[in-house]
């Protein structure tokens, strides 16, 4: 395995990280721009990639970036926020071939710098900011990607019992920002909401793949080396460890699958406790032969998915199925009947393996696709670690079976939310 | 027997076996890469629902869905459940069944024999016994339950049910609540018998591993086969559409939208040239650097969502259209004048390098991805073409080569839309 890639500060809380790699075929370049995640201003930052990306310096409409990507090869362009614990992140990614496989000799890795850099710093602006049609339908395309949330029962679900547990904080925050703040987004106002956002932010760009990263790096010094800039100061706020009660909250969609998401609070903060909450969440339900696999869905047929998974960022261990309304109670007694085993050590010495087996697969598997190993390491810097995924699974490793017993131990239900069937309801 | 494929493009090349078992076995080792991806898969998918053996008398139509059916049972082992098996090799195992393929994998990081003997040894040896056929159908209906909620997938079906007639690709893969409750284990066995011989099936082996180790294992685990002739039936399927139009409710933010093409199927592996030169064809036409594309969105007709695809399995082509739009009228209005357009203005040689250089680029791609090349290999394989064969194929395909097809691929006569409308918001508790 590779040692950890060497980040180096590039201009004022800018940053150049790259990871080469001579098995892969493509490059892929990112820019993340990372700013405190708040209800005044996540919705705007939200549309700003969206706006940036339709129209720029060389590229002044969507269908002239579409071919100029498509005349490097197909290469593709990939503007996205998500969070980080109670960071928004704005991230603009390039991906395409090397260049040695360039029908005529271009030099696609400069090429896609290039147009990553103006699109980052010279988007297309009047005097009064980003062109009017082009705001009002990338604000009416930002509604409907936040009201398409609910496409998807399962993340909406998990979403829905987040935001009950930490209705004030900032990592309940929805990433892609909030419908009922758009109509107000001016074209003006989403220009101010750019320049603050390229003032402010933290900006890493990661590259990895198998060719050069010079010129990429050339690149984005030469245009951010001499900005003067005012990055934002932040510190990861501290979550909540234990829940005193638990909330039940049950809400109706017309689904004809429930969905019943439980939400607990991991009991601790500390970093050296997170890699028994880690193993602990796995074997009960992170992977095919965890409890809640074999014995709630296989054994017992309670739901058609259950699963578990422990989110570093806000200490929550969140439990998530499908299942029918009128069994939810029993699929919940049943989830929570796994934990108490692993609290009275009731599980095997080889499951405990097995999970660590599995995780080391997936872990080392990373290293194998250009957005694992961007995401892995993206992910170590805004936590402020350094740790290859190889130091991560020695630490994994090293986690005994008391360690897993006194995590499941630590844990406390915070709330459990129902999503039920319309017809359910009606009963 | 061994034969070595290389390509001087790529700068690689793999090994494909006709391995004496019956066996055929593509093995493409990858330098530097710490996973490998192995598939077992058969050629039978949910599209074979009635067919005959050299050994049978007569064809037998069996229930729709078996093969997803089929697919599930294998999991659940004589000897206990297979994922338990892989587990303590620490692979990651799964399965899928498509229209015409189904397929059982894993990917690993370490201990890859011991991984690969569990997936050829589980595949060959089937336990169906009634009380395990009972259980799955609770299982299974859950499954199909929540497809049923899904928006994506119900606009799709919905699609394949107004192009075709007769023909089972219309069909959801899972089948129905109904037709599953007709599955017994005499039919899975007698399913099974059919199409899981080695003769009808294909390993294909990507990334990091060792290719000796590989056939050591087959060698060892893999019982011969005795060769066999299935023969597939499908209900004959007119050209026409069956509905040009097909609605749906369902609890979706925006309104939801594909426009499908039926074409002529050419049957493999003509299939394979006629579904990239199509490929082409639906970027040249839709494709985020075209007019229309320019036109919907910018009038806020469509959003990114939109993009194209071909549906190619052998007996059955289409060319759809989908994403989300308040007006699916006014896209299927538009795409249907672009059509026309292309037909009577032709093709510019910059719309067709621009084409071209796409489908070169994403093709190419797929060698560099473990999982990528793993799935390109095997569709290679299954659609009766090879992957470096693709990809020279793809840089010699002139322009002249796309124009018939927008007579007998993009047909307007025999188009169909299909939507899914949001139910109305009275959904508080």
């Amino acid at each position: 395995m590779s040692s950890a890639p060497l980040r180096q500060p590039i201009g004022e809380a800018v940053h150049f990280t790259a990871i080469t790699d001579p098995k892969f075929k493509h490059n892929r370049l990112s820019v993340h721009l990372t700013v405190p995640l708040d209800r005044s201003t996540v919705t705007q930052n939200a549309l700003i990639p969206q706006l940036i990306y339709r129209g720029f310096k060389g590229c002044e409409s969507h269908t002239q970036l579409a071919r100029r990507l498509g005349m490097l090869y197909g290469a593709m362009v990939d503007v996205r926020v998500s969070k980080h614990g109670c960071l928004q992140i704005i991230t603009l990614s390039i991906q395409a071939l090397d260049d040695r496989f360039a029908l005529e000799g271009e030099p696609i890795v400069e090429e896609c710098a290039r147009l990553l850099r103006d699109m980052l710093l010279f988007p297309t602006l009047g005097p009064d900011g980003f062109n009017p049609e082009m705001t009002a339908i990338e604000k009416h395309n930002l509604k409907d990607a936040i009201l398409a949330e609910i496409n998807d029962k399962r993340s909406y679900a998990i979403a829905r019992c987040h935001a009950l547990m930490d209705a004030d904080s900032p990592a309940s925050l929805r990433a892609a920002g909030y419908v009922e703040d758009i109509d107000a987004i001016t074209p003006k106002a989403a220009a101010e909401s750019y320049h603050r956002l390229i003032d402010s932010a933290h900006i890493e760009i990661m590259f990895v793949g198998s060719g050069n990263p010079e010129p990429a790096k050339a690149c984005f010094t030469e245009a951010l080396s001499g900005l003067s800039r005012h990055p934002h100061s932040y510190v990861q706020p501290d979550y909540r460890r234990i829940a005193p009660t638990e909330t039940q909250v049950a809400e109706v969609l017309d689904v004809s699958q429930a969905k019943l998401v439980m939400g607990f609070r991991a009991g601790t903060a500390r970093e050296e406790d997170h890699a028994p909450i880690r193993m602990m969440t796995a074997l009960w339900g992170g992977t095919p032969s965890s409890l809640l696999f074999t014995t709630v869905r296989e054994k017992l047929s309670l739901c058609y998915y259950c699963a578990a998974r422990f989110d570093r960022t806000t200490g929550i261990v969140m439990l998530e199925s499908g299942v029918s309304s009128d069994k939810a109670e029993q699929a919940k007694v049943a989830m929570l009947d796994q934990l108490e085993r692993i609290k009275a050590g009731d599980f095997s010495d080889m499951l405990l393996e097995n999970t660590l087996r599995l995780m080391q697969n997936s872990l080392k598997g990373l290293e194998d696709t250009l957005g694992g190993l961007e995401g892995w390491y993206l992910g170590q810097i805004l936590s402020g670690r350094n740790r290859t995924p190889a130091e991560d699974y020695a630490a994994l490793a090293a986690v005994t079976r008391q360690q897993v017993e006194q995590a499941a131990r630590g844990v406390t239900l915070d709330t459990t939310y129902l999503l039920k069937e319309k017809e359910a309801a009606a009963q | 027997m061994k034969q070595q494929l290389t390509s001087q493009r790529v700068g690689e090349g793999y090994t494909r076996v006709d391995h004496p078992s019956g066996l055929t076995i593509l093995l493409y080792p990858m330098e530097g890469f710490a996973s490998a991806y192995a598939l077992f898969a058969t050629r039978y998918g949910s599209v074979d629902t009635s067919f005959k053996t050299d050994r049978d008398s007569d064809f037998i139509t069996v229930p729709d869905g078996i093969a997803h059916f089929l697919e599930h049972k294998m999991f659940d082992a004589k000897d206990g459940d297979v994922f338990e098996r892989f587990a303590l090799t620490g692979a990651s195992a799964n399965a899928y069944t498509s229209f015409d393929r189904t397929a059982y994998l894993f990917s690993c990081t370490d201990n890859f024999a011991q991984s690969l003997e569990i997936l050829l040894d589980f595949v060959q040896n089937p336990h169906f016994t009634p009380e395990k056929v009972l259980k799955e159908q609770g299982i299974i209906g859950q499954e199909i339950q929540m497809f049923d909620d899904d928006g994506d997938w119900r606009v799709f079906f919905n699609l394949l049910g107004a192009l075709y007639h007769n023909h089972p690709v219309a069909i959801d893969i899972a089948g129905t609540i109904e037709s599953i409750g007709k599955i017994d284990a005499d039919l899975l066995y007698q399913c099974y018998n059919t199409f899981y011989n080695l003769n009808n099936m294909v390993l294909v082996v990507t990334g990091g591993f060792n290719p000796a180790e590989a056939i050591a294992v087959a060698d060892r685990v893999l019982t011969t086969a005795s060769d066999i002739a299935i023969e597939r039936r499908q209900p004959p399927e007119p050209p026409e559409v069956r509905l040009p139009r097909v609605e749906q409710s369902l609890e979706v933010a925006v309104p939801l939208f594909q426009i499908g093409f039926k074409a002529p199927p050419a049957g493999y592996p003509a299939e394979v040239g006629q579904s990239l030169r199509c490929e082409m064809l639906l970027e040249i036409l839709a494709g985020e650097g075209s007019e229309l594309y320019r036109t919907l969105y910018d009038s806020g007709l469509i959003n990114a969502s939109f993009g194209t695809e071909v549906l190619a399995g052998g007996s059955f082509i289409s060319l759809i259209l989908s994403g989300e739009s308040r007006d699916p009228d006014a896209v299927l209005a538009a795409v249907k004048q672009a059509v026309a357009d292309l037909k009577s203005g032709g093709i510019s040689d910059a719309d067709f390098e621009l084409a071209r250089r796409m489908l070169y680029g994403r093709h190419l791609g797929a060698f560099g991805s473990v999982r990528g090349l793993g799935s390109l290999l095997l569709q290679a394989h299954f659609s009766e073409s090879e992957a470096y064969a693709m990809l020279e194929e793809i840089a010699a395909i002139q322009k002249q080569e796309l124009l018939p097809l927008i007579e007998s691929h993009l047909n307007p006569e025999h188009s169909a839309i299909s939507i899914v409308w949001p139910s109305a918001k009275d959904t508080q508790p």
